[in-house]
């Protein structure tokens, strides 16, 4: 299934850096999120516009992992090139992962 | 009240502004924040907010002026002065890894340097009885921090207070983030009332933070739109690090007493920084933007076909042209994944844009991408083009006793 289906987002940015926070609709989700969601996945990913590692961060209470993507807006600000310079949609994309 | 007035870029686009008009640089919605509060501030309430931007004098000013024209008798305004750290750091010369240069270097490209500001400056301008109180480059959440303060009655900040009012700042400061905006996905995620969002607001003790919204007002407040907004441009949630505290967020627990109503406890605080950060803008040159359709079957073909001509036309430019790309909305702007394209696909849009190292050479780069009528395959129509001044803002550490804060209070 696509992770759009069990999870929901917020993304942004600092400079050249993203971040994607992930929470499951169900706690029971929350395992295996946890298991299949690894920074490596989310690197694979996003290959084409993240060019930096992917460094990955929990939140035990609230059940939910927070992304933090490098080099991952081509630049930062307007001097990027991009039509998304500020994460705005990474929020959604990462929801296409099949897992 | 708190009014976020800053984004990343913000104090970089400001003082852009001012160097082309010195009356210029600050909020041009201040006064008509303050207007509209009027009946608010009559009632002794608070508002705060960093409408000063990169012209505290100017914003200021016309707070003054509005709050007169208003009748607003009595009403005390408060600025808070300074962060600008440029002459700081011009003479220590300290070397900016993302340029590869010492700041001197940089030369007529360096715009602005300006530190985020801690909570102090607007919790003296409170406990002075001002109304209305404005800054410049104050941190998002240490505006929040100097609400709790007064709210509260603190004598001082501790870090276990600087993280509550942290906290309340980081809920608030991307107003409707957290009552549904930015986090409709039906028919996974409805909101009712999208049209009408209402601006989140907090009630809050020494340990919990609550946040809700007005019942008449449209969105939501619940655990998931919450939880977004704890995790909303952050790194690593066991330090969330500002001018006033070192918050660890990772053990906060969630709960939801009514409806649209959600409680935040667990929040603690460690000592502040020992360094402030600093933001310094650098200009990069110009960003050419220029787009166009094309129609009809094989419109994926074509467009490579100009994409083809633009590389050719555009080499006179040399290294002028520093980077460059093309691309077609729907398929590849976002992520880059060309098998988006669907075999029948009979319309798309281009974008081509570039990076380049003078006006000169953006206007050509628009100029010959823009030539859609003439030397182009058949079937392109709609171009656009703009150009805009590219910069970063690059983030620097900067020593506490480098920064000196002022405070004015005028009353009208």
């Amino acid at each position: 299934m696509r992770l759009r289906e069990i999870a929901y987002t917020r993304s942004g940015d600092k400079g050249d850096t993203a971040n994607i926070c992930i929470f499951p609709y169900k706690e029971e989700h929350w395992e295996l999120l946890r298991e299949k969601l690894t920074a490596e996945v989310v690197k694979d990913f996003f290959s084409r516009t993240v060019k930096g590692t992917v460094d990955r961060y929990e939140f035990p209470n609230l059940k939910g992992l927070n992304f933090v993507l490098h080099q991952a807006l081509g630049g930062a600000n307007t001097a990027s090139l991009n039509v998304d310079t500020q994460a705005k949609s990474y929020q959604s994309f990462i929801l296409d992962i099949e897992i | 009240m708190m009014f976020d007035r800053l984004g990343e870029q913000t104090m970089t686009l400001a003082t852009l502004r001012k160097m082309k008009n010195p009356a210029q640089g600050y909020d041009h919605h201040t006064g008509r924040v303050l207007k509209a509060m009027g009946g608010f501030l009559e009632k002794g309430g608070v508002v705060v907010g960093s409408f000063g931007q990169a012209n505290v004098p100017g914003a200021l000013i016309e707070a003054v002026d509005t709050a007169r024209a208003a009748g607003l008798t009595g009403l005390r305004i408060g600025a808070m002065h300074g962060g600008d750290v440029l002459d700081h750091l011009k003479a220590q010369n300290v070397y900016l890894p993302e340029t590869g240069c010492t700041i001197n270097e940089l030369g007529d490209r360096l715009i602005c340097a300006h530190a985020y500001l801690g909570a102090e400056g607007f919790i003296d301008l409170l406990d002075q009885g001002c109304g209305f109180v404005l800054g410049g480059r104050i941190s998002d959440p240490s505006m929040a921090v100097a609400i709790t303060h007064d709210a509260l009655g603190w004598d001082g900040l501790t870090p276990q207070r600087a993280a509550l009012g942290t906290l309340v700042g980081h809920m608030l400061q991307g107003s409707t983030g957290i009552s549904g905006g930015g986090f409709a996905d039906p028919p996974y995620r409805v909101v009712p009332g999208l049209d009408r969002l209402g601006f989140p607001y907090v009630i809050f003790g020494d340990d919990y933070v609550q946040v809700t919204k007005l019942p008449s007002a449209g969105g939501m407040v619940t655990a998931e739109t919450v939880k977004c907004r704890v995790g909303y441009e952050i790194h690593d949630p066991r330090s969330y690090l500002t001018p006033d505290v070192d918050m660890d967020m990772s053990m906060i627990s969630l709960t939801v007493p009514d409806k649209d109503l959600v409680e935040l406890r667990g929040m603690t605080g460690k000592p502040r920084p020992e360094k402030l950060r600093a933001l310094v803008g650098v200009r990069k040159g110009f960003k050419a933007v220029s787009e166009g359709s094309v129609g009809g079957w094989g419109c994926i073909e074509r467009a490579k076909l100009i994409e083809d001509i633009v590389r050719e036309r555009i080499k006179p430019l040399g290294d002028d042209i520093i980077d460059w790309k093309f691309e077609i909305y729907g398929i590849t702007t976002m992520y880059g994944n060309a098998s988006n394209a669907p075999s029948d696909l009979n319309e798309l849009r281009y974008r081509a844009v570039a990076r380049c190292a003078t006006k000169y050479a953006a206007r050509e780069f628009c100029n010959e991408v823009g030539m859609v009528y003439f030397d182009r395959p058949a079937g392109v129509a709609g171009p656009k083009s703009y150009i805009v001044d590219a910069f970063n803002v690059i983030g620097v550490p900067v020593d506490r006793d480098a920064v000196t804060i002022e405070t004015e209070v005028v009353t009208v």
